[in-house]
């Protein structure tokens, strides 16, 4: 048997294998380029309802109207028709041309008062038949970046714009970010210069500035955002004021006035609550002293217990202020600070997403790019992981390679 | 090695159970009869799923050339039979990365498909839900669709191209778009769409409509072409391929197939969920209201794969009564067997109550008694009693693989 043939024999078994397991179970399509495993214990109830949410998930939105009106109002403005169009396998996405060449995976919001004025918060890509698509922004990488990395330049017509890229996350492990405790991520603010992000008294720690306190707001801001899908939330569809055409489009709206009832929205939710935390590929002791030695942890907070275990996730879930070079063009008061992404899942991110691109627009091409666009709070720990020898700075790559 | 493994579970049998242990080389004879004759299965189905498709293309082009409505019914009557209904057996094929639903993956191994950059063409052939708006009029935008808007150019490529732009699967193309240009939408639950023949002589746009309908058509030959060809015996392709891989690798993609068919695809997906959604119209064909035999042809796949046997519904010399999986399953595990014959006997029945029946009180394949999207509405328990038939049937499918050592 030619090796070739043992080897495609092999990941054909172990994609079995995840399929098969008697107690293992998985959702409709799930290949082993999916993160959507789902955690153990849940009901047949539940899973009912986690199944429906996978499929509002998956499946693309229609034009309203339609005969399908659980699935109709997509638009008039959108990014991308479904869920898994930017967030493949719940993996993560990745800048125009590594996948796609217009890819709907890295959106923008506009940054500046002249773009908002004319756009309105969020720039979209695509728009229904009757209307014109608002603005396409192109992506080149000419300008040049700290320690001779490619700097993207978002331009429109040409001309460089001040707008703010955002990738789609990975969501695995999302429903167990949710349940760590604010007294957990207060506490971080001992142990660097983070600071808190707070919305009507309460943490707000999903999103790449952290704006959004749970997940059901997380997910009802991305279906109206990227797919202009209303829901109770965000009713609204994003037309601006003297936009005619936009403001007089159908609308999917049901029952409730909206496009996504309430209780769907919720199963969208419980699938995001349901699937489990990335597994680690190994564990390489040696690496963690390293990830320790340049003092990654006290940003990238290691772990936390959640329900009586131990989880993993890599983050304080605090807004870091990370220098100029990653700053979102413009001159928002939040434009240098980040909140700390979770490391789990960039082990599997290759297998998944066929990818290796970090950070919040994808610049990154792997971790140690990654690593080197730290600056700002981060800038004593880039000194002492450029001080590492040779040896040490793989060895620490390779730890958070196999997250 | 792995039939090794088999063997050994042979011996650690519940006590009670009558199965006979089969000597290791029989066993290996065994799997690689029901391998052989899953291939076979596998072709004769397609096989005779393209030339349902093509008797559906030779009744769309006679409708177009002449549009009248008794040629407009032959259409429709040919979409739901002699096409659909072997395609919709054809979807069990799914699920394990065969050539139907192939995806590269990038994980350093090439496979014979991603040699070959062969492009699965599942979301092109049959996807769903169907952006209506976006091929054609419907209520309450009497505009709408690429059909009414002469400045697009309707060909294959640009069809295709809108349906799957970027990763973005907008469904405009298959059988639903064909059902859809064929009934229009469905707006009652009486019966199924009433689109007019006339939309196909002098109703605004008619032209494009008949382009669009006869590339639609055209386009789900190719399409289905390509796939058919992965299967043919003694050819260069992805089932000489598999063919030479270990037994037990393709009856993993057997169960793996059934089991995503059964409890996810068939169950959840196209069932249940429209329970929970509260909606009548969350159905695969519900222009024409014949979910009910996309339901029964799912079901009746995953029983061909599992008996090994396949009834032709356009040339009765494809079909087959071979060797199945049941045949492994009842060698270890006789009463697991009897269970899962049982089970499917359960589900057959609770599907087949949606049919008229002959005087003798035998059901009416196709012969629709009951339209699902009347039963979501009225006869709730009905569809139930599919879900929690076919909920028993996984649950005995996912024993007899775990049992099996997949």
């Amino acid at each position: 048997m030619r090796l070739d043939h043992f080897l495609s024999l092999f990941s054909f078994l172990s994609l079995s294998l995840s399929l098969l397991g008697a107690q293992a179970h998985t959702l409709h399509g799930s290949f082993p380029k999916n993160f959507a495993t789902l955690k153990k214990g849940i009901s047949k109830k539940d899973l009912r309802e986690i199944k429906v949410g996978y499929s509002l998930f998956s499946k693309p939105w229609v034009q309203a109207p339609s005969s399908t009106i659980r699935r109709d109002g997509i638009g008039p403005y959108f990014n991308a028709i479904s869920c898994m169009s930017c967030h493949d396998g719940m993996g993560r996405g990745a800048p125009p041309g590594v996948r796609h060449p217009r890819e709907p995976s890295l959106v923008f919001k506009a940054n500046s008062k002249k773009i908002s004025e004319r756009f309105g918060t969020h720039l979209s890509s695509r728009a229904i038949p009757d209307l014109k698509v608002e603005a396409l922004v192109s992506l080149t990488t000419a300008k040049l970046g700290p320690h001779g990395l490619q700097k993207p330049d978002y331009q429109m017509n040409g001309v460089s714009v001040a707008v703010s890229p955002r990738i789609a996350p990975q969501l695995a492990g999302l429903g167990l970010i949710e349940k760590i405790k604010e007294k957990d991520i207060i506490a971080n603010l001992h142990h660097s210069k983070g600071r808190l992000s707070l919305i009507n008294r309460r943490v707000a720690r999903f999103g790449w500035k952290a704006s959004q306190v749970d997940l059901t707001h997380q997910v009802a801001a991305a279906f109206s955002a990227d797919m202009g899908i209303t829901s109770a939330l965000f009713p609204r569809e994003n037309c601006q004021e003297f936009d005619l055409d936009c403001l007089e489009s159908h609308s999917g709206n049901d029952e409730e006035g909206v496009e996504i009832r309430q209780d769907h929205l919720g199963f969208v939710v419980k699938l995001m609550r349901s699937i489990q935390a990335p597994k680690p590929l190994k564990t390489i002791e040696k690496g963690l002293e390293t990830f320790k030695k340049v003092d990654c942890q006290s940003c990238h907070r290691i772990s936390y217990q959640v329900d009586g275990e131990t989880i993993r996730p890599y983050t304080d879930l605090l807004l870091h202020d990370m220098g100029d070079a990653l700053a979102d063009s413009g001159t928002g008061e939040l434009s240098r600070h980040w909140r700390t992404p979770p490391l789990w899942g960039i082990g599997s991110q290759k297998k998944v997403n066929g990818h290796n691109r970090l950070m919040h627009d994808g610049r990154a091409h792997g971790v140690r790019e990654a690593i080197l666009w730290h600056s700002g709070e981060a800038r004593q720990s880039l000194k002492k992981f450029l001080e590492l020898s040779k040896r040490e700075q793989e060895s620490l790559i390779k730890f958070i390679k196999t997250r | 090695m792995m039939s090794k493994y088999l063997l050994l579970l042979s011996f650690i049998l519940p006590i009670g159970v009558s199965a006979q242990p089969i000597p290791f080389e029989r066993l290996l004879q065994l799997e690689e009869a029901i391998v052989e004759n899953y291939a076979k299965l596998v072709f004769n189905n397609y096989e005779d799923a393209l030339i349902g498709t093509k008797l559906l293309d030779e009744s769309i082009n006679s409708f177009l050339i002449t549009p009248t409505q008794e040629r407009m019914n032959s259409a429709k009557l040919t979409w739901s039979t002699e096409a659909r209904m072997p395609y919709g057996q054809t979807e069990i094929f799914r699920f394990y990365n065969g050539p139907i639903d192939f995806e590269a993956i990038n994980d350093g191994v090439t496979t014979y498909l991603e040699s070959i950059n062969f492009e699965g063409v599942e979301g092109l052939i049959n996807a769903w839900p169907l952006d209506e708006a976006y091929i054609d009029y419907v209520a309450g935008d009497l505009s709408a669709g690429i059909i009414n808007n002469p400045t697009i150019t309707i060909n294959t490529q640009i069809i295709t191209e809108m349906n799957e732009r970027d990763g973005e699967k907008n469904v405009s193309t298959g059988f639903h778009a064909i059902e859809f240009l064929l009934w229009g939408q469905d707006q009652s639950l009486k019966g199924p769409g009433s689109r007019p023949f006339s939309d196909y002589t002098t109703a605004a746009n008619a032209d494009r409509r008949k382009s669009y309908l006869k590339t639609l058509s055209s386009t789900l030959l190719s399409h289905l072409g390509p796939v058919h060809n992965q299967w043919k015996p003694n050819a260069q392709n992805y089932r000489a391929e598999l063919m030479k891989q270990d037994s037990r690798v393709v009856i993993a993609h057997m169960f793996t197939s059934m089991i995503a068919m059964a409890g996810d695809e068939l169950k959840s997906e196209r069932i249940e969920n429209a329970l929970l959604l509260e909606d009548q119209e969350e159905e695969q064909s519900c222009f024409s209201d014949t979910t009910v035999n996309d339901i029964y042809m799912n079901f009746l796949g995953v029983q061909n794969v599992y008996l090994g046997n396949y009834t032709a519904t356009n040339d009765k010399s494809l079909s087959i009564n071979g060797l199945g999986v049941d045949e492994l399953i009842k060698s270890f595990n006789p009463i697991l067997n009897r269970n899962i014959l049982a089970a499917m006997t359960e589900v057959e029945s609770s599907i087949v109550a949606f049919y008229a029946q002959d005087q003798l009180g035998k059901p009416i394949i196709g012969d629709i008694k009951l339209a699902f999207d009347l039963a979501i509405v009225s006869e709730q328990a009905m569809v139930q009693s599919i879900v929690d038939g076919l909920d028993h049937l996984d649950g005995l499918l996912r024993q007899a693989s775990s049992e099996l050592g997949l």
